[in-house]
């Protein structure tokens, strides 16, 4: 066929309308990409996804919710910072869970800290009599996780505190799922052992 | 139990059976020993009152939300967790205008959605497939241009917004359009001389609703017309893509003609 001479046109773009987009039925990598293309409220979408289990993981790490919210915060901050170099293979969780380990090790309580820890108290509401029992039996089990190895104690606080699975552990840890395994059945097993004899 | 005897259960087996990790052979067995020994059931008990108490949520972190820190933290300047604190603001910026282009798409009325679909010719992009697609705007004399909603008159102008994501984006686009008379209509490449083979045009990778900067105008033939958006991971010449729909006897295609690439067909009449 022959082809025709074709000139385009120029004209302006097309106007915009503001609205709402389904961002939560994304997946996480899928959010980190839209984050990463500039879609407002895709990395708030991402947060409020994984705040609570990371805040959960935190706080067993630390046994301080100040410092767990500084930690959890510092970890999204970080994988916000790396965006240009995030690579989607359907591994956020254990992405994200590296990171905030990391965050773990390394974080220390600071000033700010302290000033957290007010206004969390401030917001605590009063407490019940189940409650109170619930944190006294918390305060226990996490004591007795104070006796485990740091390589046990992390297995544990990723399947229990993170919910992830042992596939995802494995990744994160850079170790078999055997060794997971392994290490996870041994912890619980001292925990018990710990709890027994207090 | 106390530790340092040796029980005819073990804990780690507990601790497996409880972790839900034991064949179910060994599980049955399991549970016919744990029946004659009350003492192995207590450990369990006290295995599952630890998973339980390590899972519950806390009341300290009741109601606390990230977000707010987390933003608040990007921006500030002297923060040595963020050395780039006017990324977040730039971020911020563009997210607004392209979070307006995208949900402005979304509230929009669809492009005959049973059409709308890329369709890919192997799994290798099975994941960009997904996220790769253009908008279709009509300009019609002047006025504001609309969402293409299936019809089309002869010297509407079309302007084109493509999306490009997931983990294995494309790299290149073409544009074009196959009216009734089997004529091909290109958009992009723009394709204006005789003798030219003009290759697709390098779209970004990880962005939304790209808008292209030109409506290209052309005199249609009244009838159907298949407007086609083809992504691909390497440059194809508008001749070869000419070729591959000469080949294919006036027969609308709704594969892309090679691996790894996607084709995205958009049927409209015009009037």
């Amino acid at each position: 066929m022959i082809p025709m001479p074709r000139r385009p046109t120029l004209v302006g773009p097309p106007a915009d309308t503001a609205g709402e987009g389904p961002l939560s039925d994304h997946t996480d990598d899928e959010l980190m990409l839209l984050a990463r293309g500039g879609i407002e409220g895709a990395f708030d979408t991402l947060i409020r996804r994984h705040q609570q289990l990371v805040l959960r993981l935190a706080f067993r790490y630390g046994r301080n919710a100040a410092w767990a919210a500084d930690v959890a915060q510092n970890t999204f901050v970080e994988v916000y910072r790396a965006l240009p170099r995030y690579r989607a293979h359907g591994k956020f969780k254990s992405y994200l869970y590296q990171i905030l380990l990391n965050q773990c090790r390394r974080s220390r309580r600071s000033a700010r800290t302290e000033l957290r820890a007010l206004d969390i108290l401030m917001r605590a509401p009063t407490e019940a009599p189940a409650e109170v029992l619930a944190r006294e039996q918390r305060r226990e089990v996490e004591a007795a996780l104070d006796t485990l190895s740091t390589k046990l104690r992390e297995v544990v606080l990723l399947r229990f505190g993170a919910d992830l699975t042992y596939k995802e552990i494995a990744e994160l840890l850079e170790i078999p799922v055997g060794t997971v395994k392994r290490r996870m059945f041994v912890a619980i097993a001292k925990l018990r052992d710990e709890l027994e004899l207090t | 139990m106390k530790p340092g005897r040796d029980p005819r259960i073990g804990t780690e087996t507990l601790a497996a059976y409880l972790e839900g990790e034991l064949t179910q052979s060994e599980s049955v067995r399991l549970a016919e020993d744990l029946r004659q020994d009350p003492e192995a059931q207590r450990r369990l008990e006290q295995l599952r009152r630890i998973s339980d108490v390590l899972r519950r949520q806390d009341s300290e972190l009741e109601g606390l939300d990230l977000v707010y820190g987390v933003r608040q933290a990007l921006l500030e300047p002297a923060s040595p967790a963020w050395k780039h604190p006017a990324r977040w603001l730039a971020a911020g910026g563009f997210a607004a205008a392209a979070g307006v282009a995208l949900f402005a798409a979304l509230r929009s009325p669809t492009v005959d959605a049973s059409e709308f679909q890329a369709r890919s010719a192997g799994t290798p992009s099975a994941d960009a497939t997904r996220w790769a697609g253009v908008k279709i705007y009509s300009s019609h004399a002047g006025a504001e241009p609309q969402l293409l909603q299936g019809r089309l008159s002869r010297g509407d102008g079309l302007l084109f917004a493509y999306t490009n994501l997931g983990a294995q984006p494309f790299d290149y686009l073409m544009l074009f359009a196959v009216g009734a008379s089997g004529q091909i209509h290109w958009f992009y490449p723009a394709y204006e001389q005789l003798g030219d083979n003009p290759q697709s045009i390098e779209i970004e990778h990880g962005m939304a609703e790209v808008m292209l900067p030109q409506v290209v105008r052309h005199q249609y033939t009244p009838g159907p017309l298949f407007v086609y958006a083809l992504f691909s991971r390497k440059p194809l010449r508008v001749l070869q893509v000419e070729e591959w729909l000469e080949q294919r006897h006036g027969q609308p295609p709704d594969r892309p003609p090679f691996r790894d690439a996607s084709l995205q067909r958009v049927s409209v009449k015009v009037e």
